[in-house]
């Protein structure tokens, strides 16, 4: 049965947060439209953290953004608790998906005011939705929060410039938080930081979804930080998800060749296994518009054409049998 | 079959003809093994490409220094991977930009060496240089060229190979396979001709090189010869001007030589003016007496006529009233008194005596007026009263006083006469002072001049003096005589006055008319007559006494004048002494000086000598390198045509004739060994044509001690000019952000020929094909369409392609990548990483790769070095690292990476950050943040433990006495760790495996 039937039945399902369903999302370039997503479908639940993986240019931060009301969508609809939110909507619910679907930019040098101090570029949020009674609520909010991410109140009167790489992301997760969020866009939050930083990073909101139990849609490109962060893992691929399954499934059963590709990409700190492991190159040979999701096991789903559904759907049977039985 | 056989035995042979010609000329066993694939483990004993010693960084901000690098010492291997990891703050960076000279200008090399070893180093200009120079070169290219571009031309190619496949095809229809047969014969005799061309390109080259470099050698020689005859020159020239110096003679001409240009300057027209003047005042002198009574007769006449009326006035005054006669008198004196300064001169003298004499005649006359007077006075006395003559004769002495004032004021006059001559003496000498500080002022050689010009002046002068003297002399004498005339006359009238008066008076005294009284008045009165004649004599017996004086003193001022002169003269002469000494001094120190730089010219050119002749050797090693290159390009050669023949036996072996491909191939085949050999052979010769004598840099590096042989010291490198040297050529860079490192306005084909035109002096058309080939070997897709394109239409990894084939145009030996892939995907990632390993099998480079990711050092690195705090905490081999780590922050590192998480537990992460550099850190640098630290950490600063002969750690941990720490659990089951996280994301390949 494929993913499309069932979304289109069961549309608005109570544990679904968010739900893209035929989203098709496109750039101007003069007067020709090029089209970078077309024809999604995924489906995002409460309280979990999907990692959504693909190369540059693929289409991930493009579909984050475009949940997140930054870019407008072609076609399609983006349901958000069963509402749709992509296209013309009401005013007031347009201020309040934004407090409620928050993000965190990739760069932390570059998304952050360098005029402004912490204290303002933390608070901003709350002062465009008055979100506190009087400044004292306010001040104790983003002290509380400044803590909470592992700075000291006393950087609040700092500037982002005083900050090491890591300090500044952490102020960019403090100021999507302080909102009190329902669900949290994470794009390539730890990709321009340093490996040690980026546990301590990948643990902040790791935490904070246990905490505050927000979804968070975690886009990354390297497997191995979604693997560890995530529930689910959706792999993309020139603008369709070509794989979604959990993410210890994922890894242990990759059913697309791309996924497959991607995992080889992985750097494994053995030099042994790294020197002599073939990185495999995925290139598509089928024709995109042929190919279809769907769903080869329970919450697993590949895209393929339907001639090899079978054999997808034999190999994932044998393989979850096998798990069930250890 | 047989037919292709037979062909092929052909291609054979000829290879083998050409392999043996060409080994016969070098005498050296072709070992393609050795040449083509050098194995790397031997490469790694055998030498150390880049030996930095003890390296010290500092970074100047806010007027602090920040001790960054504390102490790096490391020997990185010729064609290994060596990676550097640590966080960012570790200072990997800027240990890596003292590689190749690009740290920021606050920061300072204070300590350590940094040596690149096995590199001769050249100046880049100089090669274009040379480039341009070298027409032999350029004819044997052409002559090559000129064969080869009509295959080159990849048009024709096309064509060509269109119309080879339609003939082909038509053949393939028909199955003619005479004809077919026929083609293949034709091609394998053109893959033949270019083995010829080869050979003959190798040839000509080669004996080119070698006649080149022997050219050089005696050019080389024939500077030696050049530097010490100019040297030589340089001293004799140097000796002449000494001799020149002291020799009289020589000096005379010297003298004469500057003359013209003396007389041209300044000085000597104001000594000519000097001259001028003084001879003008002289002349003036000598015609003082016309010009003075010309100028002054007029007014003289004037005056004189006053005077004469005045004295008239005064005569009949004199008959009115004797005292108004006395006024006037004085008034007159009055006026000759006032106007003695304006009128000095013998004239006046003159005339004013002439006065006096006319005064003196109309006082005779008077006298005989008086004495008419007195007779009829006394006639009156006689009748009336006696007191009245008396009165009458009183006034008469009056007069006579007077006129003796007249005598005084002219002797005054004649002291007025001499002050004026004294005036002129002292303006005399004033100026010739002045002349002596003119003197004193100038150079020595002018000084030589000016002291005979001022002989001459002196001497000019000297006459001028002595006609001066006999001027005044005469003129001295002229009044002496004239007084001793005047005073005679006038002795002798007064004397006939008084004699006549006496007997005039006779009758009156003896006549018996005067009664007693009247008697002894007469009497007293002749008395005292007498005696006032008796005053008159006495004061002209002064004025001869007067004159002697006055002679005396001239006599005496003549003397002195002479005295003076000779006194003056000594004086000059010995100030004269004083200035010229010294700078005789100067110029003895001068000669000295010119000695010891001919000694040390001397010097130069011996150690010249010596370098050229060391130099001899270098020729000598770059024939074995060309030599060598020579062969291996024969081997590659002859091991690309073997396979391709090979591949070709089998493909017609195994296909039908219908192949049409073979053909196809083995055109292609030709095009590609031609384009290889072509530009291959230019960017390697670039390398080894650069000529180091013309090198001047290179020269002052050596004589600074950077440049040591073929090791070169990159710490002691200052200027940017020194480090183009290394940069690019030797030591490339790829850096982390490829956007910011390519220019976005410039096309990326022309970024990369731009390069190879400016390293190698490649023509555009011969870099654009270089630049093509690098492109394709970076794999980047259709570079003839991507050649032209812009960075802003190139994806990260594309544009991270191109960096890397800009840094691999100038095939340098080291190549370091600053993380390249941290901006880059995983998938992108691996592909670059892989790409880097490929390109270093091909070009034989060492890199020294850059990252904090520990998980991409594994696949690349042969030795890894991990950085903290400015210091190498660990190194050693890639399984040192990975399977025995044994510093606390390898662990750290190690255990922070998501890839080795244990799932449901919370990553690992280092607490706190990266030391500052603004204090000294004090002992283990890493012990703040460190869960193993112990009390000595915090103290003493832990050495490096050797562990093995490639394994060193700088930890406490390691000491003796250190208590034994249980790792973290990561550490502790490291290995099953990597299989369990290799089995998950490689659980697919090894299925398929």
């Amino acid at each position: 049965m494929s993913v499309e039937k069932e979304n289109v039945k069961v549309s608005p399902q109570e544990d679904n947060i968010i739900e893209l369903k035929h989203v098709r999302i496109g750039f101007k370039s003069g007067t020709q439209m090029r089209v970078v997503i077309d024809d999604l479908n995924l489906n995002i639940k409460r309280g979990e953290i999907l990692g959504l993986v693909g190369e540059s240019g693929s289409g991930k931060t493009t579909i984050g953004r475009a949940i997140a009301r930054i870019i407008p969508t072609i076609s399609g609809s983006i349901l958000y608790n069963g509402v749709q939110i992509n296209g013309k909507i009401p005013y007031s619910l347009d201020r309040e998906l934004k407090t409620k679907i928050q993000m965190i930019y990739q760069d932390p040098s570059a998304s952050l005011n360098e005029r402004a101090n912490v204290d303002y570029i933390v608070s901003e949020g709350l002062r465009a939705f008055h979100m506190y009674k009087n400044e004292k609520e306010r001040l104790q909010k983003v002290s509380d929060i400044i803590v909470r991410v592992g700075l000291r109140p006393e950087h609040l009167k700092r500037f982002p410039h005083e900050f090491s790489g890591g300090q500044r992301q952490r102020i960019g997760i403090a100021r999507s938080i302080v909102m009190n969020p329902e669900m949290i866009i994470a794009d390539e939050p730890i990709s321009a930081l340093d490996v040690s930083i980026r546990a301590q990073i990948l643990n902040l909101i790791s935490d904070f979804r246990r905490e505050k139990n927000m979804t968070v849609l975690f886009i990354a490109h390297d497997l191995s930080v979604v693997k560890y962060i995530s529930d689910r893992i959706a792999v993309i691929y020139q603008g369709q998800i070509v794989e979604v399954a959990s993410s210890d499934h994922l890894f242990e059963l990759p059913l697309h060749p791309y996924t497959q590709a991607l995992l080889t990409a992985i750097p494994i700190p053995d030099p042994h296994i790294e020197k002599n492991k073939q990185v495999r190159i995925y290139q598509n040979t089928t024709d995109p518009t042929k190919t279809k999701l769907f769903e080869v096991y329970k919450d697993h789903f590949v895209r393929c054409l339907p001639e090899e559904e079978h054999i997808y759907r034999s190999k994932a049977e044998e393989y979850y049998k096998k798990h069930q039985s250890k | 079959m047989k037919k292709y056989n037979i062909t092929l035995e052909k291609i054979n042979q000829v290879v083998e003809n050409t392999d043996k010609s060409i080994l016969d000329n070098i005498n050296i066993d072709l070992d393609i093994d050795k040449s083509l694939k050098p194995k790397k483990q031997q490469e790694h004993k055998s030498d150390t490409v880049l030996s930095i010693k003890n390296l010290h960084v500092y970074f100047k901000t806010h007027g602090h220094d920040n001790h960054v690098i504390r102490g790096i010492s490391l020997d990185i291997k010729r064609g290994e991977t060596f990676a550097i990891v640590g966080e960012s703050g570790s200072g990997k960076s800027v240990f890596t930009k003292c590689l190749n000279g690009m740290n920021d200008s606050n920061s300072k090399i204070k300590q350590g060496h940094i040596y690149l070893n096995g590199v001769s180093i050249h100046d880049p200009k100089v090669t274009k240089r040379l480039f341009k120079k070298e027409d032999t070169r350029k004819n044997i290219l052409t002559l090559f060229k000129s064969r080869s571009t009509e295959q080159v031309n990849e048009k024709t190619i096309a064509e060509k190979k269109k119309q080879d496949s339609k003939i082909i095809n038509k053949l393939i229809k028909e199955k003619n396979k005479v004809d077919f047969d026929k083609l293949v014969l034709d091609k394998q005799t053109a893959l033949q001709k270019t083995c010829d061309e080869k050979k003959l390109f190798y040839d000509l080259y080669y004996t080119d090189m070698i006649n080149r470099s022997l050219n050089r050698k005696s050019k080389s020689s024939l500077k030696k010869q050049k530097l010490v005859s100019k040297y030589s020159h340089k001293v004799d020239k140097l000796m002449r001007s000494h001799e020149l110096y002291f020799g009289s003679d020589e000096l005379k001409a010297i003298i004469t030589e500057n003359l013209d240009s003396f007389k041209h300057g300044k000085l000597y027209t104001t000594l000519e003016n000097n001259i001028e003047e003084i001879s003008a005042f002289i002349r003036n002198l000598k015609t003082n007496p016309e010009q003075v009574e010309k100028t002054l007769q007029n007014d003289f006449k004037l005056y004189l006529t006053n005077v004469q009326t005045k004295v008239s006035n005064y005569n009949q005054s004199l008959c009115n009233t004797p005292e108004e006669s006395n006024a006037l008198l004085s008034d007159i004196f009055k006026a000759v008194n006032e106007s003695g300064e304006q009128f000095i001169s013998e004239d006046v003298v003159k005339v004013l005596l002439n006065c006096l004499l006319t005064t003196v005649k109309t006082l005779q006359k008077h006298y005989k007026v008086m004495e008419n007077n007195i007779y009829t006075k006394v006639v009156e006395f006689v009748t009336k009263r006696p007191i009245e003559v008396e009165r009458t004769l009183q006034t008469h002495a009056k007069a006579l006083n007077n006129y003796m004032l007249l005598v005084n004021i002219y002797t005054e006059y004649l002291d007025i006469y001499y002050n004026v001559l004294n005036k002129i003496e002292d303006y005399l000498i004033r100026r010739s002072s002045n002349l002596q500080k003119y003197f004193m002022s100038k150079a020595d050689k002018d000084k030589q001049e000016n002291l005979n010009l001022y002989k001459e002046f002196l001497n000019s002068n000297k006459e001028v003096n002595s006609k001066r003297y006999k001027e005044i002399q005469s003129s001295i004498e002229s009044l002496t005589k004239t007084l001793d005339k005047q005073s005679e006359t006038i002795s002798e009238e007064l004397n006939k006055m008084l004699t006549e008066r006496c007997l005039q008076n006779k009758p009156y005294l003896d006549t018996k008319l005067f009664n007693a009284e009247e008697r002894k008045f007469m009497s007293s009165f002749t008395n005292d007559d007498l005696m006032y004649i008796l005053q008159a004599k006495l004061k002209l017996i002064e004025l001869y006494t007067l004159r002697k004086k006055y002679l005396s003193n001239t006599e005496q001022y003549k003397s002195e004048l002479l005295n003076s002169f000779q006194a003056h003269d000594i004086e000059r002469f010995k100030k004269y002494a004083k200035v010229i000494n010294p700078s005789l001094l100067r110029y003895v120190q001068d000669i000295n000086k010119a000695q010891q730089n001919v000694l040390k010219v001397n010097k130069d050119i011996d150690a010249r000598i010596k370098m050229l002749d060391q130099k001899l050797p270098t020729y000598e090693t770059r024939l074995e390198l060309l030599e060598t290159e020579r062969t291996s390009k024969v081997s590659y050669l002859n091991q690309q045509i073997e396979m391709s023949t090979e591949k070709i036996i089998h493909e017609i072996e195994t296909s039908d004739i219908s192949n049409a491909n073979v053909i196809i191939n083995l055109d292609k085949f030709i095009f590609d060994v031609k384009n290889l050999c072509n530009v291959d052979v230019k960017i390697e010769e670039s390398k080894l044509v650069n000529n180091p004598h013309s090198d001047d840099l290179v020269e002052s590096l050596k004589r600074r001690g950077v440049i040591n042989g073929d090791t070169v010291d990159l710490a002691k490198f200052k200027t940017n000019k020194e480090w183009s040297m290394i940069r690019g050529s030797r030591i490339a860079t790829i850096f982390q952000d490829p956007m910011t490192s390519l220019n976005p306005l410039i096309s990326i084909g022309e970024q990369i020929s731009e390069v190879l035109r400016i390293h190698h002096n490649l023509s555009k058309v011969e870099a654009k094909k270089e630049a093509l080939s690098l492109l394709t070997k970076v794999k980047i897709p259709e570079p003839e369409k991507r050649y032209k394109e812009y960075p802003f239409q190139y994806s990260g990894g594309m544009r991270q392609r191109v960096v890397i084939a800009i840094a691999l145009a100038c095939r340098p030996d080291i190549l370091i990548c600053d993380e390249p892939t941290t901006a880059l995907d995983v998938t992108v990632q691996s592909q670059i990483l892989d790409l880097i390993k490929e390109l270093q099998k091909d070009y034989h480079f060492t890199i020294v790769f850059i990252t904090h990711d520990l998980g991409v050092v594994a696949g690349v690195a042969d030795r890894i070095g991990v950085m903290y705090g400015g210091q190498i905490v660990e190194y050693g081999t890639d399984e040192d690292i990975f399977y025995r780590p044994l510093h606390p922050y390898t662990w750290a590192l190690l255990s922070s990476l998501p890839q080795l998480a244990v799932p449901d537990e919370p990553l690992t992460y280092i607490k706190g950050n990266p030391p500052s550099f603004n204090k000294e850190i004090q002992g283990d640098s890493f012990a703040p943040r460190s869960n193993y630290a112990m009390k000595i950490d915090f103290i003493m600063e832990p050495e490096m433990f050797k562990v093995s002969e490639t394994h060193f750690a700088k930890t406490w941990l390691l000491d003796k006495r250190a208590p034994k720490v249980k790792k973290p659990l990561i550490i502790r089951n490291l290995e099953s760790r990597m299989q369990e996280t290799a089995k998950e994301f490689l659980a697919t390949q090894k299925e398929e495996n």
